[in-house]
């Protein structure tokens, strides 16, 4: 009897559970694939030659850009089904499915009278066949590269979640001549290598240039009158000034806050190296650290609280995070080896330093609080890393030593925080120091309306 | 002595003719054992892997392409697997092309997506690829397709004769890595790893894509967080991008009909 009732018991709690489950099914996906997306980019359509010319340009600079992020794969315009100049209103999706594009890219293109390109684009998602970004941008006709990056920053930005970079400018130090008498100079590119210029002769020599995060300003290290002092330097203008007054005989290692209302660096006085802060506007100085040991190279966090800075307090050189005010200093970085030049990520999630172990260098990030340590890069000397204004991709220098007494070559480098898509920048000489422009603003694009 | 003589010339003689007379043989004879094993073995394998074997379905991809390969241990594949039973006629109708012209509503042929990589990590870091360059995933639904064959024949034994049974999971697998092959997952992205997506899946009895959506709780965050919008929106183009779930049993449509899909790239982060 109570046998049957257990079986009975049993038998209404095997339907009672299965019942549920024939209902729906649910599927875990817990992996995919890391590829770049297919992207088809078409030239902007215009009515001349000169226009469609124009229009092509563009799309070449769009696709460059994309590409070099590595998270995109613009597609061969040749096998392209439906040619700019037939998609209408709406593409014709299939076609765009067929030579398997995720993304398509189309635009317009006039140049008006006044020297002006009146550009239009827009982003469509082939799959779900839906329109998903665009705008009208109205800029002088010699800024079409830009117009190009502003494209490019919004279909990034839109498929990826993240902000672009494209519109960005590049400062480093051009090296050139023998190592014994050699020569740097201040050159500034945009961020594909276009627009390259000198900023100074060289003939004082020039380290570790920082840009303004919310100005086109940079600041930067120089000999200029026989000591190593920081200057702070408007681009376009071309003037430079002395930062601070500071009793120290030596500043090095500039940076500015993220508001750029301030500038944190290192002053060496009677041998000590300790980290100051230097308020722009009011020029109140504060020192930050008290310690026999070498405390260098600061860095501020992305909200301005913090800063991060290597010190050799432990016996060696490590990274340290301490409150923007100089309490609560704290050791993060615990690996083998040296770590230095600590920069922490504009997007506030990773800092980037430069780690020795051996005689081999590496580029690597942490999270701020010293966890998920993971190296991108490696060499015989890799140095000076630089975030995209985004903080998705890195960029620093390279130092490949020459054979035989030649000169080594030095480049600069990029590559993503997941550790892809290293590649390297083409500069016209070798180049170190690299740092990362933030975002320029839009309305620098010239008059006109700026229809988002 | 002569005798023994005689005796050891008339066995190396014997000797010599059996090598002489066997060895061929025995060289003959191998090659065709090999042959033998390999036509058996294959056609189980097929049967087997078809639905959740990743490997097996890029594999073959190359093939058609190139000319029939040579005596490798491939044998030819077997013209429709065995899974798909009684499938219903045709059906091929083209997925979401409503709103276009009449003209491309030829049934297209799907572009096959180049052989990848096998994926292990969104995120790579050089020190962890020096001492071991490739860690052994912990997790892995490649090898497990190959491995517990009699797993798999109970999971098929009651197919055909139980219409009630739940989904088997070598069907359940079959689904998730159609899907997962399609999947572009956005690494790098801040905060990757926390970003859970839910979608409701609705399919038509051919395998096709009816309907697909995020689930209404999931798009909330989507209006507030670019990030999870981007991740949100690589999920649904995922199934899109797969437009026909294949080797279903179509007398089970009523369960695989609705599917909730949940993308948890958790994994990918470890």
């Amino acid at each position: 009897m109570t046998g049957r009732v257990i079986g009975l018991v049993f038998g209404l709690f095997a339907v009672a559970t299965t019942a549920p489950a024939v209902a729906q099914i649910e599927i875990d996906i817990t992996r995919g694939q890391v590829e770049p997306v297919p992207i088809a980019v078409t030239g902007l359509v215009g009515g001349t030659g000169p226009e469609r010319q124009l229009g092509a340009d563009i799309a070449a600079v769009v696709s460059g850009d994309l590409d070099s992020s590595g998270l995109f794969r613009p597609l061969d315009p040749r096998s392209f089904l439906q040619k700019p100049n037939q998609i209408g209103v709406v593409p014709r999706f299939g076609d765009w499915r067929q030579i398997n594009a995720q993304a398509l890219v189309t635009g317009k293109l006039s140049v008006g009278g006044d020297g002006f390109v009146d550009a239009e684009f827009r982003l469509w998602d082939v799959f779900s066949e839906q329109y998903l970004i665009g705008f009208r941008l109205r800029a002088p006709r010699n800024k079409w590269r830009r117009v190009a990056h502003l494209i490019a920053d919004a279909a990034y930005q839109r498929i990826t979640g993240e902000e672009g970079y494209f519109d960005t400018r590049i400062v480093y130090v051009a090296e050139t001549g023998p190592t014994e008498a050699r020569i740097k100079r201040l050159a500034i590119m945009d961020q594909d290598g276009a627009n390259h210029r000198f900023l100074t002769d060289g003939r004082h020599l020039v380290l570790t240039p920082r840009f303004s995060p919310t100005l086109q300003e940079i600041t930067y290290l120089s000999y200029l009158d026989g000591h190593p002092r920081v200057y702070i330097r408007n681009i376009d203008t071309g003037q430079q000034e002395i930062l601070g007054k500071f009793r120290g005989n030596m500043t090095i290692a500039p940076r500015f806050s993220p508001g750029g209302n301030k500038v944190v660096m290192s002053v060496t006085l009677d041998g000590n190296t300790e980290i100051h802060e230097l308020d722009l506007r009011t020029g109140v100085q504060l020192q930050l650290t008290r310690h026999p040991a070498i405390d260098t190279a600061p860095s501020y966090s992305a909200d301005g609280k913090r800063v991060t800075f290597e010190s050799d307090r432990s016996g060696t050189q490590q990274v340290y995070v301490m409150n923007a005010d100089g309490s609560g200093v704290k050791r993060i970085s615990f690996g083998k080896g040296r770590y230095a030049t600590p920069v922490w990520s504009p997007r506030g999630d990773w800092i980037a330093f430069t780690k020795s172990r051996g005689s081999v260098f590496y580029i690597g990030v942490m999270r701020p609080d010293g966890n998920d340590e993971r190296l991108l890069s490696t060499g015989f000397l890799v140095e000076g890393p630089t975030w995209a204004p985004n903080g998705r991709v890195l960029m620093f220098f390279r130092d490949q030593p020459g054979g035989g007494g030649r000169n080594g070559r030095v480049r600069l480098v990029s590559v993503d925080i997941t550790g892809r898509n290293e590649r390297e920048i083409v500069t016209p000489t070798d180049a170190s120091d690299p740092a990362w422009s933030p975002l320029i603003p839009r309305k620098a694009l010239g008059s006109g309306p700026d229809v988002r | 002595m002569q005798r023994a003589m005689v005796i050891s010339v008339l066995l190396h003689l014997a000797v010599i003719t059996l090598v002489y007379v066997g060895a061929p043989h025995l060289f003959e004879n191998s090659p065709l054992q090999e042959a033998v094993t390999t036509a058996t073995f294959v056609p189980i394998a097929e049967a087997r892997n078809l639905p959740n074997a990743l490997p097996v379905a890029e594999a073959r991809e190359p093939e058609p392409s190139e000319a029939p390969p040579p005596q490798v241990e491939d044998t030819p594949p077997p013209p429709p697997p065995e899974v798909a039973e009684p499938e219903p006629p045709p059906a091929p109708a083209p997925v979401e092309v409503t709103a276009l012209p009449a003209e491309i509503q030829r049934p297209r042929p799907k572009p096959m997506p180049p052989a990848r990589l096998d994926f292990e990590s969104a995120l790579q870091s050089l020190e962890k690829m020096e001492p071991a360059p490739r860690v052994p995933e912990p997790e892995t639904e490649t090898t497990s397709a190959a491995a517990d064959p009699i797993d798999q024949l109970l999971a098929e034994a009651d197919t055909p004769y139980r219409l009630d049974t739940p989904l088997s999971q070598t069907e359940v697998d079959a689904i998730r890595s159609q899907i997962q092959r399609n999947w572009n997952v956005p690494a790098g992205a801040r905060d990757a790893h926390e970003m859970r997506v839910t979608l409701r899946l609705r399919l038509r009895r051919d395998g096709t894509i009816e309907h697909v959506e995020v689930d209404e709780r999931d798009r909330v965050r989507m209006q507030s967080d670019p990030f999870y919008r981007t991740m949100a929106e690589s999920a649904e183009r995922a199934v899109r991008k797969t437009e026909q779930i294949q080797y279903l049993s179509p007398e089970k449509y009523e369960q695989w009909r609705d599917i909730k899909l949940t993308f948890d790239p958790r994994e990918m982060y470890g």
